[in-house]
């Protein structure tokens, strides 16, 4: 699995300048927090890697995004395909109107497959790897909104691995969720680093602090300091940085 | 607005800074006490010893409830976490400076002023002294550059309890009678370099928090 890279980047949503010149490169198989202020940028900077600012009116892109070293924004790439390969979690879990069943069947059956057994054999080691198939391998029936708002959120996780992405973007996954479905939501962040890279927005410092290996911190657009999570949160370079992260930001 | 924990650190602060001019008191008293064999100020500083141990155990609980309640990262972690450990180093000074006086009160006199010469006792209480000023000023300015002088005036602490047995023996030899005292005041020699190094520690501690340098076990040439 190769590097994100991201060159130089700049952003602008009409004339407002998101993002400025911002440059990182995420090591793969490692969890990589974005932390900062509301509208620091960090949420942009996050949908970039599976082009969801695409949507956005007035959305003006300038730099590069290195995946497998292919600029994600060439005119060849095929965006369906990028966002199989990266899949996104979003703040408040969004399961489909339909069977928990049918949720992480969903993907694979727009993808044209067919093979019942096939299908129920990814179904499964989704849920496993989402650590929820305990908890729901007899209701596989039932409807997805029949689970807590924490078992929906890793139904949304195993939806996302059924069409085995390698990058996994999180935007605020946990923000919605009570102590317990966190802390089994973070400890399933750590398992799925083995074979997943992963990105996390959070507002949640403690659990930035918990759960990744590398810290970036942005403000007003800026990357301001990317270093290990350690260093981050024990000795980080910047006053800004350690404004934020010990809640002394004016 | 003060964030809360600006609070909370700043109430640790004082209290930090009131323990550590209890125990620079203490230390001083102490040294009065020798030499002035001052039975009553060796009680008052036996006295003094309990209040000491309850403000340790306050700037602890603090500690505790900062690290619970408000998950303290970056310099804020660095400092409850020094904080931790300047609070348990004062204490043990206290407890120095305590036993230091039940040696006066066992006594019950002066020793002779050739006898406190001869183990440079004055030397180690200015040194003390001086070193306990340094951490005090370092704890509340919170600035780390003038305690690398803290390692130097250890040293000296420490010579003098180096060269303190041979000369007990070589005094001994032609006084046998002031062995009893000899070893009371090379009990005091080793107290007062034990608080050197309890010191030490501090100034330590203190670096470690306004730099992130960890200096405990590194030789005098690196810090």
């Amino acid at each position: 699995m190769n590097k994100l890279i991201a060159k130089n980047i700049n952003v602008w949503y009409g004339d407002n300048h998101a993002l400025k010149d911002v440059s990182m490169v995420i090591e793969p198989n490692q969890v990589t927090s974005l932390i900062g202020p509301s509208g620091c940028g960090k949420s942009t900077f996050l949908r970039l890697f599976n082009r969801m600012n695409d949507y956005i009116d007035n959305f003006k892109l300038g730099g590069e995004i290195l995946i497998n070293d292919q600029n994600i924004y060439d005119p060849s790439v095929n965006t369906e395909e990028l966002r199989k390969k990266v899949g996104m979690v979003f703040q408040k879990p969004n399961p489909f109107p339909s069977s928990i069943y049918e949720n992480v069947a969903f993907g694979l059956r727009i993808q044209g497959m067919k093979k019942k057994s096939q299908i129920d054999e990814i179904v499964e080691s989704s849920l496993r790897k989402a650590v929820l198939w305990d908890e729901v391998k007899d209701s596989l029936k039932k409807s997805a909104y029949s689970l807590s708002g924490g078992q929906q959120q890793r139904l949304c996780i195993a939806r996302t691995l059924a069409v085995e992405p390698e990058i996994i973007l999180m935007d605020e996954p946990a923000s919605a969720l009570d102590p317990i479905s966190t802390s089994k939501l973070e400890n399933l962040i750590t398992e799925l680093k083995k074979n997943y890279t992963i990105v996390i927005v959070t507002h949640n410092m403690q659990q930035a602090g918990r759960v990744s290996d590398m810290t970036a911190f942005f403000f007003m657009g800026s990357l301001i300091e990317y270093d290990t999570t350690r260093t981050m949160f024990l000795k980080p370079q910047h006053l800004q940085t350690q404004n934020y992260i010990t809640g002394r930001f004016g | 607005m003060t964030p809360q924990i600006e609070i909370e650190l700043t109430n640790l602060r004082s209290s930090l800074i009131e323990l550590s001019n209890m125990v620079l008191m203490q230390i001083d008293k102490a040294g009065n006490a020798l030499n002035n064999a001052d039975i009553e100020l060796a009680n008052e500083v036996m006295r003094y010893e309990k209040r000491i141990n309850g403000l340790e155990v306050n700037v602890e609980k603090a500690c505790e409830n900062i690290l619970a309640l408000y998950n303290p990262v970056a310099h804020d972690l660095r400092y409850v976490l020094s904080t931790l450990k300047i609070n348990l180093n004062l204490e043990r000074i206290g407890d120095y400076a305590r036993s230091i006086t039940k040696i006066v009160k066992v006594k019950g006199e002066a020793f002779k002023p050739a006898l406190i010469e001869m183990f440079e006792i004055n030397k180690m209480f200015q040194t003390t002294h001086m070193m306990m000023l340094t951490v005090l000023e370092g704890i509340e300015t919170e600035q780390s550059t003038q305690l690398k002088g803290i390692f130097m005036q250890d040293d000296i602490l420490n010579d003098i309890q180096d060269q303190s047995p041979q000369r007990i023996t070589e005094h001994t030899r032609e006084h046998p009678e002031d062995l009893g005292d000899c070893l009371n005041l090379y009990i005091t020699v080793r107290k007062l370099e034990r608080v050197g190094d309890h010191l030490k520690n501090i100034a330590e501690e203190i670096i470690f928090y306004k730099e992130a340098k960890i200096l405990r076990h590194k030789k005098i040439k690196n810090k």
